[in-house]
């Protein structure tokens, strides 16, 4: 691999797997993700323009891959009605706002997860979010409401929010 | 922007650092780009930017609700899973091969630290697993000829040197195998002539003994990466880089054969994907397969698929199983095809192209002694298809 790309596998990894978890949910997948994703990229990296700075490049793999996860087995991924345990990073704190709100964006259909991700993370727009995902502006519009009703709702169920 | 979006933005931006659970992300990611790679024999990553083909006909591949098959994506554990003709397994596996009557597979070792594994071999009826050899790292590619068992790997990033390990799969006990490292650099690929095995590797082909061992090399010169060979009609045909091919014709048939002629065949094919019968080479310039008799004098036979050819299985109707490569923008899924033969018997235009599996990226692609094909996914899912 080129020496600019193994540098920044090496540097960005950790990120790129946090990146990737928010994205899907689960950090084993998202490993997984994010090794296609930049297995992908050194197999086009000739014509990867920026080279010293891939970052952007490589998150857009990552993202579809995650589409083309959803194609092959997004039967299988359904919403639960409890939210899940998870590992607070703050233990003397307890939840707070922020963790309640990541706790409750993992149990949101990877569609709207997605949605959220490249909409609040990424700040991109719903045009920009819209090409990334290949659905209409008006698709982005109606999930990212639908994805913060239901947070609005989980958070406020767990009294965090006032 | 509302107090909602605020919150969202503010806890994704505060998320917690994950621990991934890879130790070597580089090797891993080094390894797969090698594999893929080896897709165009020299090393060098060729993109196939050419548009939709037409004459893609999709067959009745369907079940009885008229649904595509798509595989199934079972644990490491599950035990193989039919699915209308289509069967997935373990996500273990690396590659497999064909020969003398068996299917032979080799799969990393989950429990094993050190990147070690098995050489397997499979029932090709059931895909029971009948006896398995120890394997040791790197491996990623295999091979099966001579009654031998040819595994190699490395040369990447994550693995420096390259390694050969030969079985000999007619011992019940042990593995008295070979081994064979290459400093600094890869083995390409391995093919059989003459009763001796050829394996590219560096920048050289070399002539091994049937158990493995080098007897003699060839050296292409400096700089030149062999890739893919394949030996029809008693010569050998090494691709040097993803525009070129050369032809070798070994005199004699003894230890230490010399290579009396060496002849430039083409400066167009992309992938040389590997022999049909007794005087057919199958090549892909693109997105199509064709068939090249009299050693690249004359194209017989073209059939044109949805993107970039990886691999080919040929099956015993004559028939083609094909591996495509997808479009890296991701509107074309990487997918493996059945691609029949025209009235003539030959590939056309024309001729009828069915998807079997969708957005699969195939590693492994080799036709099943029992029938169908069997193959092996980029994330270790072996699979088998049957007409």
């Amino acid at each position: 691999m080129d020496a600019r790309l193994s540098d920044y596998v090496r540097g960005q990894w950790p990120s790129l797997v946090r990146y990737a978890t928010l994205l899907c949910g689960d950090a084993v997948e998202a490993e997984e993700l994010v090794q296609s994703a930049l297995v992908r990229v050194a197999l086009r990296w000739p014509f990867v323009r920026d080279k010293d700075n891939p970052d952007g490049y490589v998150k857009r793999a990552i993202v579809r891959g995650r589409i083309n996860g959803w194609r092959r087995v997004g039967r299988h991924e359904t919403a639960v009605p409890v939210l899940p345990e998870v590992v607070v990073a703050d233990g003397g704190a307890g939840f707070d706002q922020h963790d309640a709100i990541r706790r409750a964006l993992a149990t949101l259909p990877a569609r709207q997860r997605a949605v959220v991700v490249l909409r609040y993370l990424d700040d991109r727009s719903e045009q920009e979010t819209a090409a990334m995902l290949g659905c209409s502006v008006g698709t982005v519009k109606s999930q990212t409401h639908k994805a913060l009703a239901k947070l609005r709702e989980c958070v406020g169920a767990d009294g965090v929010l006032s | 922007m509302t107090d909602i979006e605020e919150l969202v933005r503010e806890s994704l931006r505060t998320a917690p650092p994950v621990a991934p659970s890879s130790s070597d992300p580089l090797g891993l990611v080094s390894r797969r780009v090698r594999r893929a790679r080896a897709l165009w024999g020299g090393g060098a990553a060729a993109v196939i930017a050419v548009v939709v083909a037409a004459v893609v006909v999709p067959l009745s591949l369907r079940d009885s609700a008229g649904e595509r098959l798509v595989p199934t994506r079972p644990s490491p554990t599950a035990s193989p899973v039919a699915r209308h003709g289509v069967t997935t397994w373990d996500k273990m596996a690396v590659a497999v091969a064909a020969g003398d009557g068996y299917l032979w597979e080799v799969r990393r070792d989950p429990a094993a630290n050190d990147g070690s594994g098995f050489l397997v071999k499979v029932d090709p009826a059931t895909h029971e697993s009948l006896q398995q050899w120890d394997v040791r790292a790197p491996f990623d590619f295999m091979t099966y000829g001579l009654g031998h068992a040819w595994v190699w790997g490395g040369g990447d990033g994550g693995y420096p040197d390259g390694l050969l390990q030969t079985f000999d799969v007619s011992t019940s006990d042990g593995c008295p195998c070979t081994s064979t490292g290459y400093h600094g650099a890869g083995f390409g690929d391995v093919t059989f002539l003459g009763g001796h095995a050829w394996a590219t590797a560096g920048s050289q082909v070399w002539e091994m003994a049937p158990g493995g061992g080098r007897l003699w090399s060839h050296s292409f010169g400096p700089g030149s990466a062999p890739g893919r060979v394949v030996a029809v009609g008693g010569r050998l045909f090494v691709q040097l880089s993803p525009t070129s091919m050369q032809q070798l014709i070994p005199e004699g048939d003894g230890v230490g054969a010399r290579l009396g002629v060496t002849s430039m065949v083409s400066d167009a094919v992309e992938v040389l994907l590997g022999v049909q019968g007794t005087d057919m080479l199958l090549v892909s310039t693109g997105r199509d397969v064709e068939q090249w008799r009299r050693y690249g004098a004359d194209v017989v036979g073209n059939a044109v698929l949805e993107s970039g050819v990886g691999h080919v299985a040929t099956l015993p109707s004559g028939d083609l199983v094909v591996s495509t490569l997808g479009f890296e923008d991701g509107t074309v899924q990487p997918a493996l095809w059945f691609v029949s033969r025209g009235p003539d018997g030959l590939l056309c235009p024309a001729c009828a192209v069915g998807k079997i599996v969708d957005d699969v990226s195939v590693v492994s692609l080799v036709a099943n002694p029992a029938g169908g094909v069997d193959y092996v996914l980029d994330d270790g899912t072996a699979g088998h298809w049957q007409p």
